[in-house]
């Protein structure tokens, strides 16, 4: 006894050949014989070579971190296969995920043996469960079948893609001990300031000879330190607004807001910057305190991740501000849908923290034309929205409009610019 | 892989064409064309209504090919030759028991996996190694009986020889195959 199963092809040779063979004796009809031959043939055939082999079947187990589009391959193999055998794979799709083929595949045996491998590409950012794929094996005449067997699931974690982002732009506000920024104090650094007269501290290799011999004074070359800045991405998760279809196709708001965030961290992080996370209406995924470097990158994907939009409503507007001192640089990534969001940014801003709005409202979102109420209230809620924006731009909170990695880098020039002139801000 | 997808409302996918499904389909469809077309060469006065029947059996065995639809275009083939075809030794037999072949062969693939799996080049060529020698069997039995037909003998004698033939020939292949290795199968 075996695993292998006749396929109901191999019935269909045997039932039609001999049927076919049958009257054809009976009828006296040879050419209705040769008909039946090629039928009878593969089912003698097929039936002599039934195979006694007992095959295993072996697919990754575990979980894997990829980026939004990145290939990975699914391997099955199997092994205890007939001679000229063959095995089927399939990986099951699901949405955001791209299976290549879609349709599975069917590899021949190799020395007993054969390994199948599929593409499979995710999307979306994410942490999901993947579909149970499943692996068959047959014989030559694909009369004889084992399985199908299900295989052990994959648990992926898809980071957003973080395209690169090279702004050349200063953060407002360095501060903090070492980094890339220049400070407005003089200190240990690369950026020349002044050559000023020597003091008791002063470095030797510091020392200004042209200036000294001229003016009979030892003078030293002064520098700028260099500092690191506070940067804050803060999420707005309390809608998804528009439809998502993956990296290539439509982005909704939290797509755009993700994938942003992800590139804003990136790119201070590489700057030697402390960068946090906040993440608003997402339960599960709150704050990642501010730190710097790689593994830092690593806790803000993982944490961008598993954000839920609107799965935790209601938090109170003065949330945004807790922990956050004046100079840090705060970036909103919202769509600005929940009055709430502007709440938030003006109570930033009151308390003198350097707050920029990237409006991840997709540039098209469909609205159900049919339903007129609806598109009625979506026409109200946009002009308030309008109206909320404005009100923000006076209170000099600039708004920007998320296009790409380079939207931000005209912004954070002009607040760099005005961080140098005195203001006064509530405490 | 290009695939052609029609989207229904909503955007959802309603039907999805890849190369690999309409590849599968029309190595169900055109077998029963080409064994129709045997058929009609061998009886030019047969009606051609049973090749609308057979070809809808065709259609129903190549979206469900691990059904009935295959068993009964096969027998459905059978019985419309031997109605329609008066002469028991035409030489178009052994297309139409090619075809027959290529029929049972092309629903045994697709219904390995799901529709429009890819199959591997390395799958074809042993398929089509195979279904060459299953051909040449047929080819000779396909011979011996127009040689016999000329003959003042009962064909049946040789009928039941050529039988005798095709029963012997997997257990020699069984035999060769071991004799290549302990594997069985």
């Amino acid at each position: 006894v075996t695993d292998w199963r006749p396929t109901y092809g191999h019935l269909r040779a045997t039932v039609a050949g001999f049927v076919l063979l049958a009257a054809g004796v009976a009828l006296g009809r040879p050419d209705v014989v040769v008909l039946a031959t090629p039928l009878v043939v593969v089912s003698a055939w097929a039936m002599a070579l039934r195979p006694t082999t007992s095959p295993a079947a072996t697919g990754p187990v575990g979980a894997l971190s990829v980026h939004e589009g990145e290939e990975i391959t699914w391997q099955a193999g199997v092994t205890g296969l007939p001679r000229d055998g063959c095995a089927v794979g399939v990986h099951p799709g699901q949405r955001w995920l791209e299976v290549e083929p879609e349709d599975g595949r069917m590899v021949a045996e190799a020395d007993g043996a054969s390994e199948v491998r599929i593409a499979v590409s995710a999307t979306r950012w994410g942490r999901r469960t993947l579909g149970q794929p499943a692996v068959a094996a047959y014989d030559r005449w694909l009369a004889w079948r084992w399985g199908p067997v299900l295989l052990p699931a994959l648990d992926l974690t898809v980071l957003p893609v973080t395209p690169p982002f090279d702004s050349a732009a200063p953060a407002p506000h360095p501060r903090g001990l070492v980094g890339m920024e220049r400070a407005a104090r003089p200190g240990e650094g690369t950026e020349f300031a002044k050559v000023r007269p020597f003091e008791l501290g002063d470095r030797l290799r510091r020392v200004h000879w042209p200036v000294s011999a001229r003016t009979g004074r030892l003078h030293v070359t002064a520098t700028y330190a260099d500092e690191d800045t506070q940067v804050v991405v803060l999420v707005d998760a309390v809608n998804d607004v528009g439809r998502s279809t993956g990296l290539d196709g439509a982005h909704s708001s939290m797509d755009l807001a993700v994938r942003a965030a992800a590139v804003l961290a990136e790119h201070f992080l590489r700057r030697g910057d402390r960068v946090g996370l906040r993440v608003f209406g997402a339960w599960g995924a709150s704050r990642v305190p501010s730190a710097s470097g790689r593994l830092q990158l690593r806790r803000i994907l993982d944490t961008l991740c598993v954000v839920e939009a609107g799965t935790a409503r209601g938090e109170d507007a003065l949330a945004a501000r807790q922990g956050l001192v004046a100079g840090t640089l705060a970036i909103m990534l919202s769509p600005m849908m929940d009055p709430a969001a502007a709440q938030q940014v003006a109570i930033l801003a009151r308390a003198g923290i350097d707050v920029v709005v990237v409006d991840t409202l997709p540039a098209r979102v469909a609205v159900d034309r049919d339903d007129p109420a609806l598109a009625l209230a979506w026409r109200l809620r946009m002009l308030e929205r309008r109206v909320e924006l404005e009100r923000l731009a006076a209170l000099g909170v600039p708004v920007v409009r998320w296009t790409g990695a380079h939207a931000l880098d005209l912004v954070l020039r002009d607040l760099a610019r005005r961080a140098a002139v005195p203001r006064m801000a509530a405490r | 892989m290009s695939t052609l997808t029609v989207l229904g409302r909503g955007g959802r996918p309603v039907v999805r064409l890849t190369v690999a499904r309409v590849a599968a389909v029309a190595a169900v469809l055109v077998p029963v064309a080409v064994a129709a077309g045997a058929l009609r060469a061998a009886a030019p006065q047969a009606p051609l209504w049973p090749a609308v029947l057979l070809g809808a059996a065709a259609l129903w065995a190549a979206a469900d090919p691990d059904g009935s639809g295959g068993l009964l275009t096969l027998l459905g083939l059978g019985a419309w030759w031997l109605l329609a075809v008066p002469d028991p030794a035409t030489p178009w037999a052994l297309p139409a028991a090619v075809s027959g072949l290529a029929l049972h062969l092309a629903l045994s693939v697709t219904a390995a996996g799901p529709w429009g799996a890819v199959v591997d080049r390395a799958v074809l060529v042993r398929l089509l190694r195979d279904a060459a020698a299953v051909v040449t069997v047929t080819a000779g039995i396909a011979w011996l009986a127009q040689v016999a037909h000329g003959s003042s003998d009962a064909p049946a004698p040789l009928v039941a020889l050529v039988l005798a033939l095709v029963g012997v020939l997997p257990w020699v292949s069984d035999a060769r195959g071991r004799r290549r290795g302990p594997r069985s199968g």
